[in-house]
C-alpha cells in the first residue's frame, strides 16, 4: 500500500498538489471538497463590467484532477490532526499525510450594515454589482476593503481603476466621483507597488482616503463610517467583506481566532502536527492570499511529501507572482518573496496581454499542475 | 478611550513581522481585527522608517493605542493596546 494523502479542499492549491502527488509512485491521493465545481476567482473582477459571464469561470472539478486522484464530493465536518483522520457525512478517512487547503470565507456579518455594500468576490455578488452598475447614472462611488486580510490584494484597486476606465468609456465619468478607501497608509499594502499606483489614481481623479478602518455602514443615510468616526457618503458602495478561514469547525485548536491555520512559514507544516500541512488562503502565512501563493506552496509541500529527491528539505520562500491591471489595457507584473519586495514596472500593454493570456490558459496549466 | 484599570488582563499577541511580503501594517491590522479591547499586541518588523512615520496614526485609526515604540539592531518593536 502506498503513502496515503488526503487533500481537503480543491481550489487552486488543493488541485495542484493532488495532481502533482498523483504522478509520484507510491502515493495514493484523495481529494475531499464540498464543491463539485472549480471557480477561477480572479475572473470575477471582470463580471461587474459585463466583460465575462460567471458561467465561463466555473468548470467541473473531476476532469481537472489526474485519473489516479480519488475525488470525494462532500464537506469535511471534522479533522483530527493527531490521528490524521477526516470525518465526512458518510464516514471517516484515515491517512498518513493530511493537507488542508480549505480556503477562506467571506464574513459580511462582522460589519453592521454591510448588506448595503456590493462586492465581486462571489459569482452572485459580482452579478448583483453588474446590475447595479448598469443602472448607475452618476453620483459618488466608494470602493475599498472592510478588513484585513482579504484575498487577492490587488483586486479592489484593480476594480477601482477598471471602474474609472469603464465609466469614461460609457460617458458617465463626468457625473461620477470615485473614492478609494484603505485602512493602510497607502493604496496598496506594499510600498513599491503603491508608489506606482498612487500617481495613476491621482491622474485619473480617484480620491484616496487612507487610515480608514470600516466600522459600519448606515444604509438609511448612505454613509460608511470608520472606527474614528469619519463618515463618507456614497451612492454606490463597493466594499470587500472581511475574510475568515474556512477550515472545518473542529480544527479550532490549530487555527487562530480568525480561523486561519497556524502554519510554518517555510515548511508549511501545521504548527505542532507532524505530516499535517496547510496551503493557500486557509493559512496564517504573512503572504497575500492568492492563487499564485497557493500554487507555489502546493509545489513545495508536494516536494516535501513525495519529491524526486527524498529527504530534500524543500521550503516555501514566500514566492508570489501576480498581475495588477490598471485599465486602458495596461497592467504590471508583481513578483516577490519573503526577502525581495516587488519592483513593478510602469503599467504596460505587454503585461496586460500576459494577464489576459493567463486568464485563458489557467484551466489547462494551473490546477492540473503542469506549471 | 482607554481600558479601565479594573478590566481583566487581556491576551498578548506576539507578531513576528520581520518576515513577510505584505508589510508590517498588513500583519498588524490582521491581528488588531482579531484582538479584543484590553489585548496587547507585541510586533517586531524591519521597516523602521515606515513604522516611525506611520505607526501612531495607523494604530489610532485601527482602534489601538501605541504603548511603546523602540528600535534595536534595525528591528522596530511596537507594543500596542487594543482599546476599541
Amino acid at each position: 500500500m502506498g503513502r496515503r494523502v488526503l487533500v481537503v479542499g480543491a481550489g487552486t492549491g488543493g488541485s495542484i498538489i493532488a495532481n502533482l502527488l498523483a504522478r509520484r509512485p507510491g502515493v495514493e491521493v484523495t481529494v475531499a471538497s464540498r464543491d463539485a465545481t472549480h471557480l477561477y476567482q480572479p475572473g470575477l473582477l471582470y463580471v461587474p463590467f459585463g466583460w465575462v459571464s460567471p458561467d465561463r469561470l466555473v468548470r467541473p472539478q473531476r476532469p481537472l484532477l489526474h485519473p489516479r486522484v480519488r475525488f470525494l464530493h462532500g464537506a469535511v465536518h471534522e479533522v483530527d490532526p493527531v490521528r490524521r483522520v477526516a470525518r465526512l457525512a458518510d464516514g471517516e478517512i484515515g491517512v498518513d499525510v493530511l493537507v488542508l487547503a480549505t480556503g477562506a470565507r467571506l464574513a459580511p456579518e462582522e460589519v453592521p450594515g454591510l448588506d448595503d455594500a456590493h462586492h465581486f468576490y462571489s459569482p452572485d455578488a459580482a452579478v448583483r454589482l453588474r446590475e447595479a452598475l448598469a443602472r448607475f447614472e452618476g453620483g459618488h462611488i466608494v470602493v475599498g476593503v472592510a478588513g484585513v486580510p482579504y484575498k487577492c490584494p490587488p483586486a479592489p484597486l484593480e476594480f477601482a481603476l477598471l471602474l474609472e476606465w469603464e465609466l469614461r468609456r460609457t460617458g458617465r465619468r463626468r457625473r461620477t466621483r470615485i473614492t478609494y478607501v484603505s485602512p493602510l497608509p497607502r493604496a496598496f499594502p506594499i510600498e513599491s507597488v503603491a508608489d506606482v499606483v498612487e500617481p495613476i489614481l491621482s491622474a485619473r481623479g480617484i480620491e484616496l482616503v487612507t487610515f480608514f478602518n470600516v466600522e459600519q455602514v448606515d444604509p438609511a443615510r448612505k454613509v460608511v463610517a470608520s472606527l474614528e468616526g469619519e463618515e463618507i457618503p456614497y451612492d454606490l458602495l463597493v466594499l470587500i467583506p472581511p475574510h475568515r478561514g474556512a477550515a472545518p469547525v473542529s480544527v479550532d485548536g490549530i487555527a487562530d481566532r480568525g480561523g486561519w491555520i497556524r502554519t510554518d512559514r517555510e515548511t508549511l507544516q501545521v504548527a505542532g502536527y507532524e505530516d499535517v500541512y496547510a496551503i493557500g488562503d486557509a493559512t496564517d502565512l504573512p503572504v497575500s492570499k492568492s492563487g499564485s501563493a497557493a500554487h507555489y506552496q502546493a509545489r513545495a509541500v508536494a516536494a516535501r511529501i513525495a519529491g524526486a529527491n527524498p529527504g530534500r528539505d524543500v521550503r516555501y520562500t514566500g514566492k508570489v507572482m501576480c498581475f495588477l491591471e490598471t485599465g486602458e489595457r495596461r497592467a504590471t507584473l508583481l513578483r516577490f518573496d519573503y526577502q525581495h519586495p516587488p519592483r513593478p514596472a510602469a503599467p504596460n500593454p505587454v503585461a496586460f496581454a500576459l494577464k489576459r493570456l493567463f486568464n485563458r490558459v489557467y484551466w489547462a496549466l494551473v490546477p492540473t499542475g503542469r506549471v | 478611550m482607554t481600558t479601565s484599570p479594573s478590566a481583566p488582563p487581556g491576551e498578548t499577541w506576539t507578531v513576528d513581522a520581520t518576515v513577510g511580503t505584505c508589510g508590517p501594517f498588513w500583519d498588524l491590522l490582521r491581528v488588531m481585527d482579531l484582538s479584543k479591547p484590553g489585548d496587547i499586541i507585541d510586533l517586531r518588523c524591519r521597516q523602521v522608517e515606515e513604522v516611525m512615520r506611520y505607526a501612531y496614526l495607523l494604530v489610532r485609526a485601527a482602534g489601538g493605542e501605541l504603548v511603546r515604540l523602540e528600535v534595536e539592531d534595525g528591528v522596530a518593536r511596537l507594543v500596542i493596546r487594543k482599546v476599541r
